[in-house]
């Protein structure tokens, strides 16, 4: 897998538009390092979606009802 | 008594002839924690006069002459993500601080208890478990009784230094295999939902499992029995029947068809972490190697999930507490509530691809073997490795080899291995779904061959100076 660039303006401009709507603060001292690890997310998403697995595979959760009281 | 007690099995036994009292186990174990773990940084928390009450109860019940657990008398201690009822369940973090004390004990303490057993306290560990470090802003790192410079984790640290012979830890990619591996003990991670999880705080409920540390192969057996059972409030948690394993043990690796794990496990590790693997192989008689298909799609799944799942469940402490983080787990939480549903979901989808591949794998093998961690435990501080000639983020890649098979819950044993005069290396017994007996019989075997007999007498030199 190749290390993507964490400071490119794509996952830059990502990062700030995804964390306003989530209501999250990112300071500027920590930017960096949460854009490393998202880059790091996603090569690691490129690397599986390259599988296949998005389309081809049933989710591993499954969801079995209980019993009502 | 000549030589003291220093496994469950030898306390419990002597505990039930009344060779020595729960009470004096006990008293023996704190004064060892309240001399030592000011250097060590298991604990988080010391449950001394709950000890004692419950040691006394155990040795009021044998002067009854009322049936003994099998655990009687044996002091061990939880991971303080376990619920401990009357102080807050932390999970290594400053934000639990400020929740109510936990009005009741989690599943496997009731369950530990029930069999005699005698809890110290709670352990420290890494805020929220996104860790495999031991290190922790604000409790301070546990360090490696086997050398306080290196990585351990509170409740291997605890069984490493000899203050309990057992403990009960979770793994959701590796920490109790990784930790094991640091200090030189046993670990079993069993199946994903054999364990039930009740009263314990979550990291990523798609992948966490609970389980027990140990200095004993057999010890890992007696406790995991004593809490094996299901429970319907952990809709993970399988509704199998207890299938104990200790009457097991004695078949040995008989009949048993075992291989060294291939491909991605044989690369990017240190030579002495293979030369752990091969000596394992060796011992029980296979040169047999088969390639586990696409494991480092496993394992990156692996992480997607973890990153995703446990900042979507941090993500209101994220909002209004991100200060309050420890800062090494506080970025990667806010890097993973930001992942788009369609990364998470491939990963899912492609979990089950990999099930059904590994399947396919236990047709031609009822055991694998592979190492526990690239490298022996890191100094403390350290924030890189060196990997296949390549310098990385040390935090990210401790668990290569083992989150490949935690992402399908495989049940793994994970077994001490030391060559002369360096740290110790781990050895994943790994098998097919719900088989942890076969772990278990392996790694005993793997015990009675001594490949790490080191330990085994620094653990007892532990012991011995403090009696």
């Amino acid at each position: 897998m190749a290390s993507g660039d964490p400071t490119s303006d794509e996952n830059a401009a990502y990062i700030s538009a995804t964390a306003e709507t989530l209501g999250l603060t990112i300071k500027p001292e920590w930017m960096e390092n949460v854009a490393r690890f998202f880059a790091v997310a996603k090569d690691m998403a490129a690397f599986v979606a390259a599988s296949g697995a998005l389309t081809d595979s049933e989710q591993a959760p499954v969801f079995e009802p209980r019993d009502a009281e | 008594m000549t030589t003291p007690p220093t496994t469950a099995r030898e306390i419990a036994t002597a505990v039930t002839n009344g060779d020595i009292s729960a009470v004096e186990v006990t008293r023996r174990a704190l004064d060892l924690i309240a001399e030592k773990d000011a250097h060590i940084g298991a604990f988080t928390e010391v449950t001394a006069k709950r000890a004692l009450v419950e040691a006394e109860a155990v040795d009021k019940r044998r002067r009854n002459g009322e049936p003994l657990g099998p655990l009687a008398g044996v002091p061990f201690g939880v991971k303080n993500l376990y619920d401990v009822e009357g102080i807050p369940t932390l999970a290594g973090s400053k934000i639990n601080r400020a929740h109510p004390p936990a009005t009741a004990d989690a599943v496997l303490i009731q369950r530990m208890t029930a069999a005699g057993a005698v809890l110290l306290g709670a352990l420290n560990m890494g805020e929220y478990a996104y860790d495999f470090t031991g290190e922790n802003a604000h409790y301070g790192p546990a360090r490696n009784p086997l050398d306080p410079t290196r990585m351990s984790g509170g409740s291997a640290a605890a069984v490493a230094a000899g203050f309990v012979p057992v403990s009960l830890g979770s793994d959701t990619n590796g920490s109790i295999r990784v930790p094991s591996a640091f200090c030189g003990l046993y670990g079993l991670k069993p199946t994903y939902g054999r364990l039930p999880r009740t009263g314990s705080f979550p990291f990523c409920e798609s992948l966490d499992h609970l389980g027990p540390f140990a200095r004993a192969a057999g010890d890992l057996a007696l406790c995991y029995d004593a809490v094996q059972g299901t429970d319907d409030r952990d809709p993970v948690c399988a509704k199998r029947p207890v299938a104990l394993t200790v009457p097991e043990l004695a078949k040995g690796a008989d009949g048993l068809r075992i291989a060294v794990a291939g491909g991605y496990f044989r690369k990017d590790a240190e030579p002495d972490a293979l030369a752990a693997v091969d000596r394992a192989a060796e011992a029980l008689g296979t040169s047999r190697v088969i390639d586990i298909p696409d494991s480092a799609r496993a394992r990156a799944s692996a992480f997607l999930i973890t990153n995703a799942e446990s900042s979507a469940f941090h993500l209101d402490r994220l909002r209004r507490q991100a200060e309050d983080f420890d800062p090494d787990t506080r970025d990667r939480f806010l890097a993973g509530a930001l992942l788009p549903a369609s990364w998470y979901i491939a990963a899912q989808r492609f979990r089950r691809q990999f099930e059904e591949a590994m399947h396919k794998v236990f047709e031609e093998c009822d055991v694998l073997l592979a190492p526990s961690t690239p490298m022996s435990a890191p100094l403390l501080g350290q924030k890189t490795m060196m990997l296949g000639g390549r310098e990385v983020p040390l935090r990210a890649n401790i668990g290569i080899f083992t989150q490949p098979i935690s992402f399908i819950g495989l049940p793994v044993a994970a077994v001490p291995v030391r060559h002369a005069g360096r740290m110790p290396y781990g050895v994943q017994v790994i098998s097919k779904p719900w088989r942890e007996d076969l772990c278990l019989r392996v790694a005993s075997v793997l015990e009675a061959a001594r490949l790490a007999p080191t330990q085994e007498k620094a653990v007892g030199l532990a012991w011995c100076a403090a009696h």
